[in-house]
Protein backbone atom coordinates (compact mmCIF):
# COMPACT_ATOMS: atom_id res chain seq x y z
CA UNK A 1 0.00 0.00 0.00
CA UNK A 2 1.31 3.53 -1.09
CA UNK A 3 0.06 6.70 -0.39
CA UNK A 4 0.91 9.88 -2.00
CA UNK A 5 0.51 13.11 -0.76
CA UNK A 6 0.73 16.55 -2.21
CA UNK A 7 -0.80 19.80 -0.85
CA UNK A 8 -4.10 18.79 -1.77
CA UNK A 9 -4.14 15.65 -2.86
CA UNK A 10 -3.88 12.48 -1.47
CA UNK A 11 -3.33 8.92 -4.25
CA UNK A 12 -3.46 5.42 -2.83
CA UNK A 13 -2.12 3.09 -4.30
CA UNK A 14 -3.33 -0.91 -2.99
CA UNK A 15 -1.21 -3.45 -4.62
CA UNK A 16 -2.70 -7.04 -3.86
CA UNK A 17 -6.03 -7.98 -2.36
CA UNK A 18 -8.53 -4.14 -1.67
CA UNK A 19 -10.39 -6.14 1.30
CA UNK A 20 -11.28 -6.54 4.98
CA UNK A 21 -7.73 -7.64 5.70
CA UNK A 22 -6.29 -3.51 4.82
CA UNK A 23 -9.59 -1.63 5.61
CA UNK A 24 -9.16 -0.72 8.92
CA UNK A 25 -5.44 0.62 8.42
CA UNK A 26 -5.86 2.46 5.11
CA UNK A 27 -9.37 4.12 7.01
CA UNK A 28 -7.05 5.20 10.40
CA UNK A 29 -4.67 6.74 7.59
CA UNK A 30 -7.31 8.63 5.78
CA UNK A 31 -9.15 9.91 8.51
CA UNK A 32 -6.28 11.80 10.19
CA UNK A 33 -4.87 13.05 6.56
CA UNK A 34 -8.62 14.34 6.21
CA UNK A 35 -9.17 15.47 9.44
CA UNK A 36 -8.34 19.18 8.96
CA UNK A 37 -10.36 19.64 5.18
CA UNK A 38 -7.44 20.44 3.65
CA UNK A 39 -7.17 17.72 0.92
CA UNK A 40 -9.65 18.43 -1.90
CA UNK A 41 -9.00 15.11 -4.02
CA UNK A 42 -8.65 11.08 -3.00
CA UNK A 43 -7.66 9.18 -5.82
CA UNK A 44 -7.81 5.50 -5.66
CA UNK A 45 -5.65 4.03 -7.94
CA UNK A 46 -5.90 -0.14 -8.35
CA UNK A 47 -3.61 -0.45 -11.06
CA UNK A 48 -1.71 -2.66 -8.72
CA UNK A 49 -5.05 -4.01 -6.91
CA UNK A 50 -5.67 -7.52 -8.07
CA UNK A 51 -8.79 -8.30 -6.19
CA UNK A 52 -11.42 -6.20 -4.55
CA UNK A 53 -14.96 -6.84 -2.77
CA UNK A 54 -17.34 -4.85 -1.20
CA UNK A 55 -15.33 -4.18 1.95
CA UNK A 56 -13.01 -1.61 -0.26
CA UNK A 57 -15.50 -0.39 -2.03
CA UNK A 58 -17.91 0.92 1.08
CA UNK A 59 -14.12 2.30 2.27
CA UNK A 60 -13.87 4.23 -0.75
CA UNK A 61 -17.90 5.60 -0.16
CA UNK A 62 -17.05 6.35 2.82
CA UNK A 63 -13.59 8.95 1.98
CA UNK A 64 -16.35 9.99 -0.28
CA UNK A 65 -18.66 10.49 2.65
CA UNK A 66 -16.42 12.45 4.31
CA UNK A 67 -14.83 14.72 1.47
CA UNK A 68 -17.67 15.65 0.07
CA UNK A 69 -19.65 17.89 2.60
CA UNK A 70 -16.54 20.07 1.97
CA UNK A 71 -16.21 20.18 -1.62
CA UNK A 72 -13.65 17.22 -1.97
CA UNK A 73 -13.63 14.70 -4.79
CA UNK A 74 -13.09 10.90 -5.24
CA UNK A 75 -11.76 8.97 -7.61
CA UNK A 76 -10.96 5.66 -8.94
CA UNK A 77 -8.88 4.69 -11.83
CA UNK A 78 -6.89 1.76 -13.68
CA UNK A 79 -9.74 -0.46 -12.63
CA UNK A 80 -9.52 -3.69 -13.81
CA UNK A 81 -12.69 -5.23 -15.74
CA UNK A 82 -13.66 -7.38 -12.49
CA UNK A 83 -13.21 -4.25 -10.15
CA UNK A 84 -15.07 -1.80 -12.52
CA UNK A 85 -18.24 -4.28 -12.81
CA UNK A 86 -18.53 -4.15 -8.78
CA UNK A 87 -18.55 -0.83 -9.20
CA UNK A 88 -21.07 0.01 -11.76
CA UNK A 89 -23.33 -2.95 -10.23
CA UNK A 90 -22.71 -0.85 -6.98
CA UNK A 91 -24.00 2.42 -8.93
CA UNK A 92 -21.17 3.96 -7.73
CA UNK A 93 -18.99 4.39 -10.80
CA UNK A 94 -20.11 8.02 -11.90
CA UNK A 95 -19.98 8.77 -8.23
CA UNK A 96 -16.74 8.29 -8.41
CA UNK A 97 -15.53 9.50 -11.73
CA UNK A 98 -14.32 5.84 -12.04
CA UNK A 99 -12.09 5.37 -15.15
CA UNK A 100 -10.69 1.29 -16.02
CA UNK A 101 -7.51 0.03 -17.05
CA UNK A 102 -6.11 0.73 -20.12
CA UNK A 103 -9.51 3.25 -21.09
CA UNK A 104 -7.28 5.24 -23.58
CA UNK A 105 -5.98 2.40 -25.88
CA UNK A 106 -9.28 1.16 -26.21
CA UNK A 107 -11.18 4.55 -26.82
CA UNK B 1 -18.84 -35.56 4.49
CA UNK B 2 -17.13 -35.55 1.73
CA UNK B 3 -19.60 -35.36 -1.93
CA UNK B 4 -19.38 -35.00 -5.28
CA UNK B 5 -16.19 -35.71 -7.48
CA UNK B 6 -14.14 -33.40 -5.33
CA UNK B 7 -14.72 -31.91 -1.55
CA UNK B 8 -12.82 -29.60 -0.05
CA UNK B 9 -13.08 -27.88 3.52
CA UNK B 10 -11.51 -25.16 4.98
CA UNK B 11 -11.61 -24.45 8.19
CA UNK B 12 -9.80 -21.04 10.27
CA UNK B 13 -9.84 -18.25 12.71
CA UNK B 14 -12.29 -15.53 11.95
CA UNK B 15 -9.02 -12.78 11.36
CA UNK B 16 -9.51 -10.90 7.89
CA UNK B 17 -6.08 -11.94 7.35
CA UNK B 18 -7.51 -15.08 5.89
CA UNK B 19 -9.62 -13.82 3.90
CA UNK B 20 -6.63 -14.23 0.83
CA UNK B 21 -6.10 -17.86 1.86
CA UNK B 22 -10.02 -18.70 1.72
CA UNK B 23 -10.46 -16.73 -2.00
CA UNK B 24 -7.32 -18.76 -3.49
CA UNK B 25 -8.79 -22.34 -2.12
CA UNK B 26 -12.03 -21.64 -4.17
CA UNK B 27 -9.90 -20.16 -6.99
CA UNK B 28 -7.94 -23.37 -7.21
CA UNK B 29 -10.80 -25.69 -6.62
CA UNK B 30 -12.74 -24.38 -9.28
CA UNK B 31 -10.16 -23.69 -12.05
CA UNK B 32 -9.42 -27.22 -11.53
CA UNK B 33 -13.04 -28.05 -12.52
CA UNK B 34 -12.56 -25.75 -15.88
CA UNK B 35 -14.46 -22.22 -14.81
CA UNK B 36 -13.14 -19.48 -16.93
CA UNK B 37 -11.21 -16.74 -15.70
CA UNK B 38 -14.48 -14.65 -15.28
CA UNK B 39 -16.30 -16.87 -13.23
CA UNK B 40 -13.48 -17.70 -11.18
CA UNK B 41 -13.16 -13.70 -10.47
CA UNK B 42 -16.78 -13.97 -9.59
CA UNK B 43 -16.37 -16.88 -7.31
CA UNK B 44 -13.71 -15.29 -5.27
CA UNK B 45 -16.19 -11.83 -4.69
CA UNK B 46 -18.72 -14.52 -3.26
CA UNK B 47 -16.35 -16.43 -1.03
CA UNK B 48 -14.71 -13.20 -0.03
CA UNK B 49 -18.19 -11.51 0.67
CA UNK B 50 -19.34 -14.51 3.10
CA UNK B 51 -16.79 -14.88 5.10
CA UNK B 52 -16.36 -11.51 5.87
CA UNK B 53 -19.95 -11.53 6.61
CA UNK B 54 -19.25 -14.37 8.81
CA UNK B 55 -16.55 -12.16 10.34
CA UNK B 56 -17.95 -8.93 10.96
CA UNK B 57 -21.72 -9.86 11.97
CA UNK B 58 -21.46 -13.46 12.60
CA UNK B 59 -18.28 -12.96 15.27
CA UNK B 60 -18.61 -9.05 15.87
CA UNK B 61 -14.46 -9.00 15.08
CA UNK B 62 -13.78 -11.95 17.75
CA UNK B 63 -10.57 -13.49 15.87
CA UNK B 64 -10.84 -16.44 18.35
CA UNK B 65 -13.91 -18.38 16.25
CA UNK B 66 -13.93 -20.49 13.45
CA UNK B 67 -15.18 -20.03 10.24
CA UNK B 68 -16.02 -23.15 7.58
CA UNK B 69 -15.49 -22.82 3.81
CA UNK B 70 -16.66 -26.37 2.53
CA UNK B 71 -16.44 -26.67 -1.48
CA UNK B 72 -17.89 -29.60 -3.20
CA UNK B 73 -17.35 -30.13 -7.01
CA UNK B 74 -20.17 -31.52 -9.21
CA UNK B 75 -20.83 -32.46 -12.73
CA UNK B 76 -21.25 -29.12 -14.09
CA UNK B 77 -21.95 -26.99 -10.49
CA UNK B 78 -19.52 -25.62 -7.62
CA UNK B 79 -21.13 -25.66 -4.22
CA UNK B 80 -19.55 -23.29 -1.79
CA UNK B 81 -20.97 -23.33 1.96
CA UNK B 82 -19.76 -20.72 4.21
CA UNK B 83 -20.65 -21.24 8.56
CA UNK B 84 -20.01 -19.70 11.32
CA UNK B 85 -21.38 -20.34 14.63
CA UNK B 86 -22.14 -16.44 16.03
CA UNK B 87 -24.96 -14.08 16.53
CA UNK B 88 -26.95 -15.44 13.72
CA UNK B 89 -29.25 -13.49 11.15
CA UNK B 90 -32.78 -12.27 12.72
CA UNK B 91 -34.27 -11.52 9.44
CA UNK B 92 -32.59 -12.87 6.89
CA UNK B 93 -34.75 -11.71 3.89
CA UNK B 94 -33.78 -7.65 5.30
CA UNK B 95 -30.25 -8.59 5.10
CA UNK B 96 -30.48 -9.43 1.47
CA UNK B 97 -31.69 -5.53 1.01
CA UNK B 98 -29.01 -3.48 -0.62
CA UNK B 99 -27.32 -1.39 1.19
CA UNK B 100 -29.03 -2.96 4.23
CA UNK B 101 -25.98 -3.25 7.13
CA UNK B 102 -26.00 -3.69 10.42
CA UNK B 103 -22.39 -3.08 11.11
CA UNK B 104 -21.11 0.73 10.75
CA UNK B 105 -19.38 1.49 6.92
CA UNK B 106 -19.92 -1.83 5.89
CA UNK B 107 -21.30 -1.36 2.44
CA UNK B 108 -23.97 -4.14 2.72
CA UNK B 109 -23.85 -4.82 -0.53
CA UNK B 110 -21.97 -8.20 -0.33
CA UNK B 111 -25.40 -10.39 -0.84
CA UNK B 112 -25.83 -8.70 -3.46
CA UNK B 113 -22.60 -9.33 -5.27
CA UNK B 114 -23.09 -13.18 -4.18
CA UNK B 115 -26.67 -13.25 -5.64
CA UNK B 116 -25.22 -11.70 -8.61
CA UNK B 117 -22.57 -14.07 -9.17
CA UNK B 118 -23.77 -17.18 -8.46
CA UNK B 119 -26.73 -19.46 -9.38
CA UNK B 120 -28.08 -20.14 -6.37
CA UNK B 121 -28.39 -18.72 -2.61
CA UNK B 122 -29.36 -20.30 0.31
CA UNK B 123 -28.93 -18.59 3.74
CA UNK B 124 -29.84 -20.50 6.81
CA UNK B 125 -29.54 -18.47 10.21
CA UNK B 126 -31.54 -17.87 13.57
CA UNK B 127 -30.05 -15.54 16.20
CA UNK B 128 -27.76 -16.74 18.55
CA UNK B 129 -27.38 -20.42 16.17
CA UNK B 130 -24.61 -19.00 13.80
CA UNK B 131 -25.04 -18.71 9.76
CA UNK B 132 -24.64 -21.46 6.92
CA UNK B 133 -24.70 -19.67 3.37
CA UNK B 134 -24.60 -22.20 0.53
CA UNK B 135 -23.80 -20.93 -2.66
CA UNK B 136 -24.06 -22.69 -6.58
CA UNK B 137 -22.65 -22.05 -9.30
CA UNK B 138 -22.49 -23.45 -12.52
CA UNK B 139 -20.22 -24.07 -15.08
CA UNK B 140 -21.44 -22.95 -18.47
CA UNK B 141 -20.28 -24.54 -21.61
CA UNK B 142 -17.54 -23.30 -23.66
Amino acid sequence: MKIEKTDRRITVMTDGDFDLHICPELKALLEEDLKDHRVTHVCFDLSKTSFIDSSGLGLILYIYKQTAPYGGKVSVINASPPAAKLFEMAGLDELLNLRRKGREKLG
Amino acid sequence: MAKGKNYLRLEFYAKDCNLAAARLAAAAFSAEMGFSLTDIEEIKVAVSESVSNAMIHGYGGDETRIVTLTLSAFENELEMVVDDDGIGISDVEQALIPAYSAAEDHLGLGFVFIQSFTDALDIRSAPGEGTSVRMCKRRRGE
